[in-house]
């Protein structure tokens, strides 16, 4: 047996062997790429980009991505980060509760040490500089540019979470000599990160490609020379004021070596040259702030959401339904009666304090009128939508609240019913979503809630707005929705001008920004100097982009964070509160069916928001330093 | 056939069990307990927020081990018997001591590990005053370090024994600014009356109100009162004291 089967084998080996003998050992791979082949051709760099630019990080986004960094713990995008801070709360599936009980913040939030995307990006500039002898310099220098783009991209989302990092722009190869010591590199100055991207910026503005001149030709999707200067424009403005208002502390975080902490003698540098890049960008005349649409509410919600014509975005993150690049935001965060799956919805869900942010259209703050001045009685509303009237634009842009619709539906919203008992009221509310109260038959607790503890409708009496998809069938898992994630646009240029020019003392040009972007959200009365204040722009940054990943870093830069949310029950910027519409039951008395309004801590909140001087800078994993010791650890760890 | 299988049934087994003995470490029986001390008191903190932190060198990789310091001051942590070093980490109420302590772990062990902070407050005597339902403090601030003024005093009352700035009852108006002069005792008075903190435009206050109804009911609290340094995150308190609210 043994025998037969070994001739057998002999008997085809010498069968094969002539045929292999030729190229046997030289054959090309069918599965791998080489170095020239991939760095020759533009097509394979564009889908390497493509893989580049859907890795830039976000606190918030619109999808739930986990691609960590070497040691860190934060994903890269997680749109249920928007409701751990101010603007909302968690409503959705109670597992999730935790967020509205957030003792304190880690001091690990928010970490995020993604050096393998650094070396990607160093790999391709090498690469393409080494192997590339096939591409025309045009395409060489362009590419180059946008991979230095999205380094210093992500060296911005390290520098604002992590304070100095290592600043690496070459790969680091290992030479097995069983020293690593050379490729261990200390932590930067926070300076030099931020300088680090504020050069590179100036020096590939006129390289990136991607625009021809005019808007309709200007990627959104991929960097041009405005996206590079918004980037800037953004770091600079970080920079400034973190050498402001940092020195401005009790007791400044710092570091000996500068890590952490930047001298204020450098704020008005960083703040000129965040106002530069931000005229710039302005003055191209190539974005204008979307003003399409005459009802002012919807026009603020197409100025983020409107894919044609929309003159406004400077850099998103795209997705097509019809390619399958897609997500389920608006199946998670929909409002609940028009949900168009049997689960979801309602999960993020904007909270008081950021509705009464909002002003009113005639410049007085928006504080909510629920109570008579001298505090005896309720206001009565004939409709729900009443006292939300004469506030700001934005207001319906960014959030559905009480009385007004989405996708042409009406959101039907009522907590419960006030009863009159001939002294006092009594509250009454429905254990259940669309029940009637037994004695008028008529409505108690509304399909979308707000109720104190179902889960998935909302707590606070809010639903989101921005965000969510239009679209028909978009909330279903079997759709999903395609909506777009904006890094940058207009607006916040607009913000990022008045706050850089306020800072130098320009008065006069601060209130031209902001002036228009109150006037486009239906504001009449401007402001003036007189009225014009650092806590005026800051809340106007706080509503014109709600959710689009500012508010966090901002109170962070402004060094108040701790302030804000200082762990204090009593503190009401600390607390989340809702809103909850009632209808009044006192037959015979003209008051009847009329709507009041109380408002509460939002019921399914628990623990006051909670950040501590060490939160400013999030810790640096320990298997970090232990790869390399020169890495110091930050302020407070 | 069946022989085999079963003396290699026999001998995975043996070279299992083998196996977990040397694998699994007893778990680290030594408590190292102590107290943070400023001339021998203990120093009393927030309970669950200053931390210090145990190194074990000598090993390739280093991870830090975690110690709360609890409200009265105390600390403990259950570790291997070994040499380690204790590093009293920025952001408790004292000065940086930047210098790591030498703690040698053999059985039992306590420590007492000194720090420097910029206030003590002692000799608190709390009242009740059930005519007007209001609690008075008297204590007395020793400042220690002139580096740093007074921001703010804080009064508080909690239901149960952990008293600080976040778990309390959230009455308005508990913090206090410092009077102009600290070197005499200091009093402090604090209306525990529901009546007194009505609902406010914007300024729900309901949670309040009730938290002071039911402590009323109870008739009893608890006390701290804490200072806080300008520009450090962290108080130095009094020891927790229960109050009788009748």
């Amino acid at each position: 047996m043994k025998k037969v089967i070994f001739v057998f084998i002999l008997g085809i080996n010498i069968l094969l062997l002539p045929g292999c003998k030729k190229n046997w050992l030289d054959r090309e791979s069918k599965t791998l790429v080489t170095n020239e082949q991939v760095w020759n051709d533009p097509k394979q760099i564009l889908a390497l980009l493509g893989n580049y630019y859907d890795r830039l990080p976000t606190d918030l986004g619109l999808r739930d991505i986990n691609q960590n960094g070497n040691g860190s713990i934060t994903k890269q995008e997680q749109w249920r980060n928007m409701a751990n801070y101010d603007d909302a709360m968690w409503s959705g599936y109670s597992g999730e509760d935790g967020r509205n009980n957030i003792s304190s913040y880690a001091f690990s939030s928010w970490r995020y040490w993604d050096y393998t995307f650094i070396r990607d990006c160093n790999l391709a500039l090498e690469n393409m500089e080494k192997y590339g002898t096939a591409l025309s310099a045009a395409e060489k220098k362009q590419f180059t540019a946008e991979f230095r783009f999205l380094r210093a991209f992500m060296y911005f989302e390290m520098v604002k979470r992590m304070g100095g990092v290592p600043l690496v722009t070459k790969q680091l190869i290992y030479d097995y000599s069983g020293d690593p010591s050379p490729l261990q590199q200390p932590r930067a100055k926070e300076s030099e990160v931020y300088d680090f991207i504020g050069s590179e910026m100036d020096a590939i503005k006129v390289d990136l490609g991607n625009f021809d001149g005019t808007k309709s030709e200007a990627s959104y999707t991929r960097a041009n020379k405005y996206t590079a200067m918004a980037l800037k424009s953004r770091a600079m403005l970080y920079a400034g004021s973190l050498a402001k208002y940092n020195s401005q502390m009790a007791s400044p975080i710092t570091t000996p070596g500068g890590e952490v902490g930047i001298p204020a003698s450098k704020a008005n540098e960083y703040y000129q040259k965040s106002l530069d890049a931000s005229k710039e960008i302005i003055n191209s005349g190539i974005y204008s702030l979307y003003k399409s649409n005459p009802n002012l509410g919807e026009n603020f919600y197409e100025a983020i959401t409107k894919k044609t014509n929309n003159k406004e975005v400077i850099f998103v993150k795209d997705f097509l339904t019809s390619k399958a690049k897609k997500h389920g935001f608006s199946y998670d965060n929909i409002a609940r009666s028009i949900r168009e799956d049997n689960l979801g919805s309602s999960a993020v869900t904007p909270v008081l304090n950021l509705v009464e942010s909002f002003d009113y259209t005639d410049g007085t703050t928006g504080t909510l009128k629920t109570r008579t001045s001298d505090n005896s009685d309720f206001i009565y509303y004939d409709n729900l939508a009443d006292i939300f009237a004469n506030k700001d634009a934005r207001l319906y842009g960014t959030v559905i609240y009480p009385g007004t619709t989405f996708k042409g539906l009406p959101v039907q919203m009522q907590a419960g019913v006030m009863v009159w008992n001939g002294s006092s009221y009594t509250t009454v509310e429905g254990t259940d979503l669309s029940t009637n109260y037994q004695p008028d038959g008529k409505l108690l607790t509304g399909s979308a809630g707000p109720h104190r503890s179902i889960q998935e409708v909302s707590n606070t009496g809010f639903y989101l707005r921005k965000f969510i998809d239009p679209g028909a069938l978009t909330s279903s898992r079997g759709i999903q929705s395609d909506i777009w994630w904006i890094w940058f646009r207009l607006g916040e240029i607009y913000m990022n001008a008045t706050e850089a020019a306020f800072e130098l003392n320009q008065v006069t040009d601060a209130l031209t920004y902001i002036n228009a972007l109150r006037a486009r959200a239906g504001i009449t009365v401007p402001l003036t100097s007189d009225k014009l204040s650092i806590n005026k722009i800051r809340n106007e940054r706080r509503v014109e982009l709600a959710f689009e990943d500012h508010r966090l870093w901002d109170l962070k830069r402004w060094r108040v964070a701790h302030e804000v949310w200082n762990g204090d029950a009593g503190n009401p910027n600390a607390m989340l509160y809702a809103l909850y519409p009632y209808r009044v039951v006192r037959p015979g008395d003209p008051r009847d069916g009329k709507y009041v309004f109380v408002k509460l801590v939002a019921p399914r909140y628990k623990a006051p928001r909670f950040f501590q001087m060490g939160n400013y800078y999030s810790s640096i994993d320990q298997a970090v330093i232990n790869n390399n010791p020169k890495i110091i650890r930050n302020p407070f760890h | 056939m069946r022989n085999k299988f079963f003396s290699l049934l026999s001998a995975a087994i043996l070279l299992f069990s083998a196996g977990c003995k040397k694998d699994n470490y007893e778990a680290p029986k030594s408590v190292l307990s102590g107290r943070v001390v400023f001339q021998k008191q203990a120093v009393n903190v927030r309970s669950n927020a200053v931390q210090l932190e145990l190194w074990q060198y000598g090993y390739k990789l280093l991870g830090k081990i975690p110690v709360y310091i609890a409200q009265d001051g105390t600390f403990s942590a259950e570790l291997f018997d070994g040499n380690y070093k204790l590093v009293r980490l920025a952001g408790g109420p004292w000065s940086n001591g930047t210098d790591s302590i030498d703690v040698k772990v053999d059985g039992a062990t306590t420590l007492d590990v000194p720090v420097d902070p910029y206030y003590m407050v002692g000799n608190e005597s709390f009242t009740f005053n059930k005519a007007d339902t209001t609690i008075r403090a008297i204590f007395k601030v020793s400042q220690l370090s002139s580096a740093k003024a007074i921001e703010k005093i804080s009064l508080n009352m909690g239901l149960t024994q952990i008293v600080d700035l976040t778990n309390r009852i959230p009455i308005t108006g508990d913090d206090f600014n410092p009077p102009s002069d600290i070197s005499q005792p200091i009093t402090l008075t604090l209306s525990v009356n529901p009546d007194r903190y009505p609902d406010q435009q914007g300024l729900n206050r309901a949670e309040l109100r009730r938290q002071l109804s039911m402590a009323l009911t109870k008739k009893y609290g608890y006390l701290r009162v804490g200072v806080k340094a300008a520009g450090v995150a962290e108080r130095t308190y009094t020891p927790v004291k229960m109050i009788t609210l009748q």
